[in-house]
């Protein structure tokens, strides 16, 4: 079960990574369909309302949340500053994802590499499909197997699901979005391109993080922070390219 | 780890931003400054005419005699970052009888625990360290009371009292977390704080002085460092009090507290915290607070990073810092 699930995944990135080039060698672009999808949700927050379908064209993802190492080959080649936690003794790690980044700092990581932040609503078709699942595997509950998450009051760590902070980005196969997208839910949160409610000082993150309770770990919730805030050791991102 | 804001933040002194322009005196005041390069000064004790020091880059303390001339002794003690990235070692040391009491502060990141890490060491004449107790978290400062040491651990944010024979611990206080309202912090988050009456944060105590049969200890308010969150608060020097005094607030981090005279405080202040810049230069201070009239009076102004203070006598204050200065304040 566990090696079928495995060759799926390979299969699906096979297919998907060959339709578009590949900027960051070790964490390939995944392809999202465009079409109609379901947006916002009218359980959470007033600012996630109203649910509806809107239209999206396609593009691509990171497979992966940007990682400590794919980061410092982009300060290395542009001499822009290191992330505030890239020499932490375990957030520094190779592999885990990079934190510790403000927003001008990940779309500077994006640019380099001729990609972009995804939008909000990029983030949300990739996190829930197409049909606003709940969570990227579906509406089956978070759980340690799944995500990365923190416990059950805000807004601790948790290291029950094998994480007390965060988790190699390629962690967590069984939490993978039907397009075979990873850590969507859980483990960074990952700033958008999107200002909040106009005001471009605060820039949206989503997708919670491995301190994230239930109330923040949801493909739904809006976290707006200001966006040259670059202390968070749960903040991250990954990169997307339109593809019209 | 605990936090009560989403995206959750870890370090809380390396990053500086800004240029500082060089720290200016009160009038009262002649101030002269000794720079040591790639030093990080901690604590600063009187030992006789010298001033004894520690150094949180190397690992070592150090005299500096009534000439100037400053050089190491004792052990080279645990020092390094902390997995905050804090600097962490040889926070403070003081002179008791025939040796020396220095609080050691956690274990530096990546490091094997040893038996010297996050305790309260004895250092004899001869270099010798041996332990008075272990058994504390992160020992920032101390205060001598009779044959115990009163510890703050700004770790388990308390007061510990220390036998100095046993080494037994008891906890004397705990410090409870302090309230701001929601909407001092609509800036950095609007979704997470705007509509909250109340934001709590760590009360994290730093320095102590024992003073008038009380001790007095500075809390640095914890993450978000919101301007004027911390305070002075006192509470008597035996017994396990129930409830702190607040003795002084609408403090920008206070790190260290002395005594210049009775009831006349002196409060350190490491400075002031950018959201998106971290700690700003040059904006540490050393004030004066009469604790009768309430009156506030800046003795030292544009520190960077300041960490401890010391009475020296009636003439003399120095003031440590991170960035490898003492500063001497000579009373005109």
């Amino acid at each position: 079960m566990w090696i079928s699930r495995a060759l799926f995944l390979l299969m699906v990135l096979a297919t998907d990574a060959s339709a578009v080039e590949q900027p960051i060698p070790d964490n390939p672009l995944i392809v999202i369909p465009g079409g109609r999808f379901i947006y916002g949700n009218d359980d959470g927050n007033a600012n996630e309302r109203p649910r509806r379908s809107i239209e999206l064209e396609a593009f691509a993802i990171n497979r992966t949340e940007i990682t400590n190492g794919q980061y410092q080959r982009f300060v290395a080649a542009t001499g822009h500053r290191s992330a505030y936690y890239g020499g932490h003794p375990m957030l520094g790690i190779d592999g885990r994802p990079v934190v510790g980044v403000s927003f001008g700092d990940a779309a500077a990581f994006c640019a380099h590499h001729g990609l972009r932040l995804p939008s909000e609503q990029e983030y949300e078709r990739a996190a829930r499909g197409t049909d606003g699942a709940r969570f990227p595997w579906g509406d089956a509950p978070v759980d340690g197997a799944r995500a990365n998450h923190g416990n059950d009051i805000c807004c601790g760590s948790d290291d029950s699901d094998g994480y007390a902070m965060t988790a190699p980005a390629d962690s967590y196969p069984g939490g993978a979005s039907k397009d075979g997208v990873l850590n969507l839910l859980g483990n960074v949160w990952e700033w958008t391109q999107d200002a909040y409610q106009g005001n471009e000082r605060h820039r949206v993150l989503r997708g919670g993080a491995w301190n994230s309770d239930p109330v923040h770990l949801t493909t739904t919730y809006r976290l707006a922070y200001d966006a040259d805030f670059r202390f968070a050791a749960n903040g991250g991102f990954r990169c997307a390219r339109s593809l019209s | 780890m605990r936090s009560l804001v989403e995206l959750t933040f870890l370090v809380a002194l390396l990053t500086i931003s800004g240029a500082a322009a060089e720290p200016v005196a009160s009038p009262d005041y002649r101030l002269t400054v000794e720079h040591r390069q790639g030093a990080r000064f901690a604590g600063v004790a009187r030992d006789g005419d010298a001033l004894l020091i520690t150094n949180l880059a190397d690992g070592r303390l150090y005299r500096r005699d009534a000439a100037g001339e400053i050089l190491p002794f004792g052990p080279v003690l645990p020092h390094g970052l902390d997995t905050f990235g804090d600097p962490t070692g040889p926070y403070r040391v003081e002179r008791t009888g025939q040796s020396f009491i220095v609080a050691q502060g956690w274990t530096p990141a990546g490091q094997t625990t040893g038996p010297l890490d996050h305790a309260l060491l004895r250092i004899s004449e001869a270099g010798i360290a041996t332990v008075v107790s272990s058994d504390l978290w992160n020992p920032y400062d101390f205060a001598i009371a009779g044959k115990d040491f009163i510890v703050v651990d700004s770790a388990r944010n308390s007061l510990e009292r220390v036998s100095s024979t046993t080494g037994a611990r008891a906890t004397v206080f705990v410090f409870k977390r302090l309230k701001t309202s929601g909407a001092a912090l609509e800036t950095l988050s609007p979704t997470e704080f705007a509509d909250k009456q109340t934001v709590e944060f760590d009360a994290v105590p730093t320095g102590i002085a024992a003073h008038d049969g009380r001790l007095f200890v500075s809390l640095f308010g914890g993450f978000p460092f919101l301007p004027g969150s911390g305070r002075v608060v006192s509470l008597p020097d035996v017994g396990t009090p129930t409830s702190a005094k607040v003795e002084a607030d609408n403090l920008n981090a206070p790190v260290d507290v002395a005594f210049e005279a009775p009831r006349a405080m002196l409060v350190l202040e490491h400075g002031a915290f950018a959201q998106a810049t971290g700690w700003t230069a040059g904006s540490g201070r050393l004030l004066r607070l009469d604790l009768q009239t309430g009156k506030r009076e800046v003795l030292l102004d544009g520190l960077t990073r300041p960490v401890s203070v010391l009475v020296f006598d009636r003439q003399l204050i120095v003031v440590s810092d991170l960035e490898g200065n003492l500063h001497f304040l000579n009373h005109r």
